[in-house]
């Protein structure tokens, strides 16, 4: 074990100690026996697949769970977390990858609110002014009086660090912080992290971006389906070793890389000056401009919030387009309802698979056909033929490798990635024309993740047009043939992938002209 | 496999069990309140299955009285399958009832089957159109139905007192209500001697069409996906707006022939207050039997002997039977949910420790696979 | 004359007003907070059964009010234990203790006074405010209330005030509108909520003992009429705001009070259309909600650690 040799780096006990801790959930031991450490003035990263248990672990040491064994010590004593209450009152902050604030309250209500339950009792004034001079404190451009959801992502994340060092932080837990942002955001975030850990802030970063981790951690240990398979100093650590210390062996990691650029064929998809109405009244894509043609894969970069899922959704037909003009195949797709765009070939892989992928309530088989109930192979008369949706969703199962006991499962009882089976199976079956793909390996493990991307080239060698939108930087540089980066909307800008970095994509991503 | 079967035979059980246990939690506390105003609960209890199951005609009255509350509760159910609550059953059977009338009193006599058959169509009409109005304002203005379904209540039972008071009023005549129709008009009794009437037949049928709209055709199939994720039903096609007027208005539909049951079977005539909250207790009723057709058919019996049974009561005041009814129908519902909560519980906990359980079996056997991997 | 028509309309759509205001703006906060009282009815009820009962026993109008409370707390614990404690739909469990509530006074109401109409032995007794009271028009409606309506009229202002200005508020606003980030900020949802509910069954508790032991002074079986579900109809009109809850309850309630007029004089339309009005302006001010409603996001969602 490699957790002994980096014992001696440090001197002295450590900040917070995780031991021999477990939680179980129904059907699943997110965390097992694990024993974890953190020194003050540490960056200690975390790392593991979605699923792993990291989120778990990070939430017992905020409070937000309560393991079922296992003990935490805070300089040495043994605490109760039982409430984020105590955490924040032992000044322990965690920055969630769902951010954990009020989004119709201003960012000072949510720091107010915070400090309330710390025992701190503060007027939003005074709340204003504190959110002040942290900002310039940390230099983390942040309006007090502003309600969150009418803040940017990168504002939203700076506000959630605000909050979480406003009680004199000693532990700083941040989940994925650069998973959402710019690389230029995240870089700004990464030196105030070291600047914390200089100020003597103990800091736990969950992270699955092995080289980000690399750069910036002093510690390192891997979480893999719910338990510690070691700690490395990083400078013991490399790429493969994590890799392999992740994944477990590393016979799969390379394949999905290596992609043939395709040759490109017609103009399938044109979107031409189009505007999509994105939540509450405000425009989500303002007047974007392509063309995508068959046998491509078109990258959709942006941070999240950028318009990626309004146009897939316009697209799509389940949003309005609210000016201009998209068309397949020479004819305008707007005003068509959604059934009737399915029924010219536009498949679709939501980004909100749980809220819209499918629906949990209904049967494998049942949710196989929905959007084929009134074919004749499965409906006459308005009845429906049990026996051919069956024997479809039998043969779907078995292509698309769902490992589920049977068509009759209910759907809401799969894992994430069987679901994302599921929603894949039932879209590309029906050999589309376009495939409009949002954040489809979001929070999957690396098996189910290479499904998709394995399928995803599937269509497009078979002659599809794909739209692919994610905010992973790497995947769209190993995935797609052309990247457009959305920004606030609107098209900030298109290239080959082979000319594409991820500096130049970040930088049109955040708004600067590349 | 195995993980399925153990699920699919615990909501199987939770299915007939917690609802039994339910059921028979809620009649020992009406034991007790019964105890409470002074009646002997054995006694009582005794008159009470005296009054509801004691005779063929006492089984009648109960099954009478199980009707309406059975065929309303049969929409309020299709609703729920789309995750609609249509709170407004009671106004939908006073409409119902109200348009069956004036099909009696406005056609001319015609031969037996005619005129309750053109009066049922009139009916089922008449309720759907009252529960499609909460329907078209939640599909097309967002307006919550819970609260429209049942604004319409007072506005039906408004309406049904207007045609017996001003239109249709006997002069002279003390409580309103309209003459007694002629047998012509009526749902025949099919067993002399008891109140039994076709409308019992009628209630079946209902039940199996219910049943099979539900769970076989393909308007079924996009109900119950709306129901499960009306947003994934949208991004699947389905036009969810226009399922959930359909939806509403099928639902209305079910009260209205329950109205029409009513007034043709048990009451012969339009009288005021003809449902005495039987579409509220209906609600009851769908929530009891799960919201299958077999268990509402179940459901509305219980609640039937229990209306006819507390009208047998020696001590009764006027009033208590109904007011029974709705003790024993918001205790065993109120008991179901807790019984489902505890039952939610231990099966997770039950998950958990299994999960765990594997864990620790295959511990041993990762850590030797992870040490070699190690040492490679 | 018209201008006493005007003021006799104004009197009565206040006093029409009290009871639904009261328990509205209790709605109003626990729906803030995202906890939804379709039961809102029950509570009221049970609160209008509960202050005539204590009427009878204790003859005092303090101690009757105080049984009103304690009628609508009790419908509030029922929904919160099934809601909190076991998961259950919060609609479902709403719908539920209405049944449960009505059966439950009719029943005691019948069985204790073999009759299903029972006076109240106390009222609230109005207190004219000098001078004020005087005012044409709005004078009397206004000024010459009972105690419990001038403490509704002031709660709105006050509501206005916890939920925009207080940490309490913030608390409730966030509890309400995404649970999950509100334990995180360290705030005790299930705290939060329990003590909304008990606040919304409190003041409906109040909001019902008002309407028997003020307007009415009887009780009888149903005898909230809907009343309920207007007040929750006002909260949504309202746009989950104080003041808009307020601006819905004085519509329905003029609505309500000129129909009553309008009876009395004898308008040429039939009066069982004049009941039917403030039921059909609640549907008719709900469909024509013309700007985009947005109730708090967990509404009716309940929340598990």
């Amino acid at each position: 074990m490699t957790s002994e040799e980096t014992q001696t780096a440090r001197s002295g006990d450590p900040l917070l100690a995780v031991e021999r801790l477990t939680k179980t959930y129904p059907g699943v031991v997110a965390n097992y026996e694990i024993d974890l450490d953190l020194f003050a003035g540490e960056i200690h990263a975390v790392l593991g697949e979605n699923g792993a248990g990291k989120t778990t672990l990070m939430g017992a040491i905020y409070g937000l769970n309560r393991p079922d064994s296992g003990r935490i010590r805070f300089e040495g004593v043994e605490v109760e977390l039982d409430s984020p209450r105590t955490a924040l009152g032992l000044g322990i902050g965690y920055v969630q990858q769902h951010f954990s604030l009020i989004p119709t309250l201003t960012v000072a209500e949510n720091l107010v609110l915070s400090l309330r339950s710390s025992g701190e009792k503060v007027a939003v004034r005074e709340g204003e002014r504190r959110v002040r001079e942290l900002s310039k404190r940390y230099g983390l451009d942040v309006p007090p009086d502003v309600s969150v959801e009418n803040l940017s992502v990168g504002q939203q994340q700076r506000a959630e660090v605000l909050k979480a060092l406003a009680k004199d932080a000693r532990v700083l837990i941040l989940d994925e912080p650069t998973s959402v942002v710019t690389p230029q955001e995240a870089a700004e975030l990464a030196a105030v992290l070291q600047r914390l850990a200089s100020e003597g802030v103990g800091i736990f970063l969950i992270s699955h971006k092995l080289e980000e981790v690399l750069r910036i951690a002093h510690r390192i240990s891997v979480l893999r389906h719910g338990r510690l398979v070691g700690t490395l100093a990083a400078s013991e650590a490399s790429q493969t070793r994590l890799a392999e210390m992740m994944v477990g062996s590393l016979a799969t990691a390379a394949d999905a890389a290596a992609s043939p650029p395709s040759a490109a064929g017609d103009p399938v998809l044109v979107v031409d000056h189009v505007s999509i109405p994105g939540d509450y009244g405000r425009l989500g894509v303002r007047d974007i401009t392509f063309v995508a043609r068959a046998g491509e894969v078109v990258g959709v970069a942006g941070v999240e919030g950028s318009g990626q899922v309004e146009l897939m959704e316009g697209l799509a037909g389940v949003r309005p387009i609210a000016s201009g003009t998209a068309s397949l195949a020479g004819e305008l797709l707007n005003g068509l309802p959604a059934r009737e765009r399915q029924r010219r070939g536009v498949a679709h892989v939501p980004a909100d698979r749980l809220g819209t992928g499918f629906v949990g309530t209904l049967s494998i088989a049942e949710n196989l056909i929905l959007p084929l109930a009134d074919d004749d192979r499965f409906s006459r008369y308005g009845v429906m033929r049990r026996q051919a949706v069956t024997e479809h969703a039998r043969s779907l199962i078995a292509e698309y490798d769902i490992r589920v006991a049977g068509p009759d499962v209910l759907a809401g009882t799969l894992s994430g990635g069987n679901q994302q089976r599921l929603v894949l199976a039932r879209e590309l079956s029906r050999s589309p024309v376009v495939v409009l793909a949002s954040f489809a390996t979001r929070g999957l493990d690396f098996a189910s993740t290479e499904a998709v991307h394995r399928r995803i080239l599937e269509m497009r060698d078979a002659g599809a047009c794909v739209l692919y939108a994610s905010v992973e930087l790497d995947e769209l540089l190993t995935l797609t043939d052309r990247i457009i980066v959305l920004h606030h909307g609107t098209l900030a800008g298109e290239l080959p992938t082979v000319e594409a970095t991820s500096e130049q994509l970040g930088l049109l991503m955040g708004g600067s002209a590349a | 496999m195995r993980i399925l079967r153990i699920v699919q035979a615990r909501s199987l059980a939770g299915a007939v069990l917690v609802p039994v246990a339910a059921v028979v939690l809620a009649l020992a506390s009406v034991a007790v309140l019964l105890m409470l105003i002074g009646a002997d609960p054995a006694e009582a209890f005794g008159s009470m299955f005296q009054a509801s199951l004691g005779d063929p005609h006492a089984l009648s009255t109960t099954v009478t009285k199980a009707v309406p509350r059975l065929v309303a509760a049969l929409g309020i159910a299709v609703a729920i399958r789309a995750g609609l609550w249509n709170i407004g059953a009671e106004g939908q059977i006073y409409m119902g009832g109200v348009a069956a009338t004036a099909v009696v009193l406005f056609a001319p006599e015609l031969p037996f089957p005619l005129i309750p058959l053109l009066a049922i169509a009139a009916a089922i009409i008449a309720g759907a159109a009252w529960g499609a109005i909460p329907g078209a304002l939640r599909a097309w203005r967002g307006v919550n139905e819970v609260i429209t379904s049942l604004m319409l209540v007072y506005v039906a039972v408004q309406i049904s007192r207007y045609m017996l008071e001003v239109p249709w009023a006997i002069p002279g005549a003390t409580f309103p209500s309209t003459e007694p129709f002629g047998s012509y008009a009526r749902l025949p009794i099919l067993v002399p001697a008891t109140l039994l009437n076709l409308g019992a037949v009628l209630a079946v049928i209902a039940a199996i069409a219910a049943w099979y709209l539900v769970d076989r055709t393909r308007f079924g199939l996009n109900l119950r996906a709306v129901g499960g994720n009306p947003r994934a039903s949208g991004f699947l096609g389905i036009r969810v707006k226009w399922m959930i007027f359909a939806v509403m208005a099928i639902s209305g539909a079910f009260a209205g022939l329950a109205g029409s049951i009513e007034v043709l079977g048990v009451r012969g005539r339009l009288i005021e207050g003809f449902s005495q909250a039987y579409g509220f207790e209906a609600i009851a009723v769908a929530l009891l039997g799960r919201l299958h057709p077999a268990g509402i058919v179940g459901a509305a019996l219980l609640f039937g002997a229990l209306d006819a049974g507390g009208a047998g009561l020696q001590t009764a005041a006027r009033g208590v039977s109904s007011s029974i009814v709705q003790i024993a129908a918001g205790l065993s519902v109120g008991y179901v949910l807790v019984g489902l909560g505890i039952q939610e519980k231990f099966r997770e906990r039950r998950r958990a420790s299994e999960a765990l359980a594997d864990t620790e079996r295959t511990h041993g056997v990762e850590a030797a696979g992870g040490s070699s991997e190690a040492s490679r | 004359m018209d201008q006493d028509f005007l003021a006799l309309l104004l009197v009565a759509a206040v006093t029409l007003a009290g009871p639904l205001l009261i328990a509205a703006l209790g709605e109003l906060i626990s729906e803030t907070a995202g906890v939804i009282n379709i039961q809102l009815e029950g509570m009221m009820l049970a609160g209008a059964f509960s202050g005539v009962a204590g009427a009878l026993l204790t003859q005092n109008i303090a101690l009757a009010f105080l049984a009103a409370i304690g009628g609508g707390l009790a419908v509030a614990a029922l929904h919160g234990i099934a809601c909190f404690w076991f998961r259950a739909n919060q609609i479902v469990s709403g719908i539920t203790l209405n049944i449960l509530v009505l059966g439950t006074t009719t029943f005691l109401l019948v069985s204790a006074m073999g009759a299903d109409v029972t006076q109240s032995v106390v009222r609230v007794e109005r207190i004219a405010i000098p001078v004020l009271a005087d005012i044409p028009v709005i004078g009397q409606a206004l000024f010459n209330q009972n105690i419990v309506v001038y403490l509704a009229m002031l709660g709105v202002p006050l509501t206005w005030w916890m939920l925009d200005r207080t940490p309490f508020g913030l608390a409730l606003r966030a509890a309400g509108e995404r649970p999950e980030a509100a334990e995180s900020l360290g705030i005790d949802v299930h705290r939060v909520r329990w003590a909304a509910l008990a606040i919304c069954g409190a003041l409906a508790g109040i909001g019902g003992g008002l309407l028997t032991l003020g307007g009415l002074g009887f009780f009888t079986p149903g005898v909230t009429a809907g009343r309920g579900f207007i007040a929750l109809a006002a909260v949504v009109f309202g746009r989950w705001r104080p003041f808009g809850a307020l601006a819905a309850v004085l519509l329905f309630s003029v609505v309500d009070a000129f129909q009553i007029r309008a009876q009395t004089l004898g308008f040429p339309v039939p009066y069982q259309l004049l009941v039917a009005l403030p039921y059909l302006v609640t549907i008719i001010a709900l469909a024509g909600l013309v700007t985009r409603m947005r109730p708090p996001s967990a509404l009716g969602v309940n929340y598990e650690r």
